[in-house]
């Protein structure tokens, strides 16, 4: 394996497994941005049911590097959410699996699932929007609801599933 | 949003991408300045690096303590100069244990293929074991829950690797019958030389083969829990307990640092002898038949320990850290 290939290598296996595995019923859709290139990938999240963020269409941005999957790809929600382990404005995810514990064994697809599972399951303790997690770790799960779901339909309500 | 704690939560924030930064600087400047593995340097440098440097001006009261334990090295090098003739150094990036026993097993690989008396079969028996244990291994990590479509391509370079090493010329490619003893170790020489090379290219076979056996140590791990288990349970530090979560955690990633329970079940999924001299500032007195006393250095021995023809892997571990011995 030389410098780059491993990378563009092992992309093109992930989305021939997502090209022959997608349905319309995912609540995950994941693809390439454009065909120019192989490292630069967008998802989108339908948000979980029973949490503020149902409903909601959430867009991914994912970079990955030459190292990947050695190291891990950068993801960010373009659009904006609520979330105690997502940054306001810059969209920047805290999730340990796409840090430190971050490994090859994972795909564009399970780091997608990780991120999914975040937003059914807030992480209060390590918040990189410190708002969203004292609202949660002072009890104000109401606060927090109402404010996440003010903001999932304000911003999330505008991207139609891709058939 | 107005709230507070708003100006406390940007300082938390900036603090959070600081100490990123900060890192993934200490990451690149280890990579800048040490390679993979290094050339092999005469055990000398290793005591070199316990002899106090007169240049350095005496000061500070911790220099009791901090000289005390640079004599219990200093002495451990000694001690092991005499057991050792060659040192090489591996990256210090926490993939040590495994890039180095990678390193080690090629290398001791190759230069059996070049053993005199070239027809002796015992000497190419150890890489066709292990050979057919790695062509083997896929299916059974794939077994143990992990997918092929992620697992695959770190197999195929390890697959590859072996291939390399079983093909490199032993002999010049115009045989004249009597200057092939002679011109051996010239042909020895080029072969480490392309495996030094091989093994030495940033985000390539190394990386790949380093991960790999990571995937391997923990399906070793899952394959007999009985065996592996009783190691993490007596380890105080830690509080994962159980194999999987362990696994996840502490092997699957990269740059994570490797303890006993790792060291143990890749040497023993390899089924090699690993020797690792511990040199850790102390040094053991032994009583002799004779009743007088010697020094050594903390030494012990993982995977297969009797098999005499099996392949053997000698390391140095220095606290958090292991380099490949000669």
């Amino acid at each position: 394996m030389h410098g780059n290939l491993g990378a563009a290598k092992r992309l093109r296996k992930e989305l021939q497994h997502l090209e022959k595995n997608t349905t319309h019923q995912d609540d995950i859709y994941l693809r390439p941005t454009s065909s120019s290139s192989l490292l630069h990938w967008t998802a989108l999240l339908r948000g979980p049911p029973d949490t503020p963020y149902a409903g909601g269409v959430f867009q991914l941005s994912i970079q990955c590097g030459t190292e990947y999957p050695l190291a891990p790809p950068t993801i960010a929600f373009q659009t904006r959410i609520f979330h105690p382990n997502v940054h306001f404005t810059t969209g920047d995810v805290c999730l340990d699996i796409l840090k430190k514990e971050w490994s090859p064994a994972w795909g564009l697809q399970a780091a997608c699932r990780a991120v999914l599972a975040l937003l059914s399951d807030p992480d209060a303790s390590s918040p990189l929007n410190c708002d969203a997690g004292n609202m949660i770790r002072g009890g104000d799960e109401c606060g927090y609801w109402g404010t996440a779901e003010m903001y999932t339909v304000e911003n999330a309500m505008f991207i139609d599933w891709p058939e | 949003m107005t709230h507070p704690e708003s100006s406390s939560s940007i300082a938390h924030e900036s603090q959070y991408k600081l100490t990123e930064r900060q890192l993934s600087d200490i990451e690149a400047e280890i990579k800048s300045t040490q390679p993979l593995t290094s050339q092999p340097l005469p055990i000398v440098a290793l005591i070199q690096q316990y002899v106090a440097d007169p240049s350095t001006p005496a000061q500070t009261q911790q220099q009791d303590s901090q000289e005390w334990l640079e004599s219990g090295f200093l002495a451990s090098s000694k001690l092991l100069s005499k057991k050792y003739t060659h040192l090489r150094r591996i990256r210090g990036d926490g993939n040590c244990y495994y890039r180095a026993f990678l390193y080690s097993l090629c290398e001791g690989l190759l230069k059996r293929r070049f053993h005199v008396p070239t027809d002796d079969p015992t000497d190419d028996r150890e890489l066709k074991r292990i050979r057919t244990f790695v062509t083997n291994s896929l299916s059974w990590v794939c077994g143990l829950g992990y997918e092929e479509t992620t697992i695959e391509m770190f197999y195929d370079e390890l697959v590859d690797l072996l291939d390399f090493i079983d093909n490199l010329p032993t002999c010049p490619s115009s045989p004249a019958t009597d200057s092939n003893q002679a011109t051996r170790p010239l042909e020895l020489q080029k072969a480490l030389d392309a495996l030094h090379h091989k093994l030495n290219e940033e985000n390539s076979t190394s990386d790949y083969c380093t991960w790999y056996l990571r995937v391997l140590t923990a399906a070793q791990m899952k394959s007999d829990p009985d065996r592996y288990l009783p190691f993490l349970l007596a380890d105080d530090s830690s509080s994962i307990m159980d194999i999987p979560t362990f696994c996840s955690r502490e092997v699957e990633p990269m740059n994570r640092e490797c303890g006993m329970v790792q060291v143990a079940a890749l040497a023993e999924c390899f089924g090699v002898r690993v020797v690792i001299e511990y040199m850790d500032g102390s040094v053991v007195r032994e009583k002799e038949e004779d009743g007088s006393f010697t020094f050594k250095v903390a030494c012990h021995e993982f995977g297969e320990t009797k098999g005499e023809d099996r392949m053997s892997v000698s390391l140095l571990y220095r606290p958090g850290h292991y380099d490949i011995l000669y």
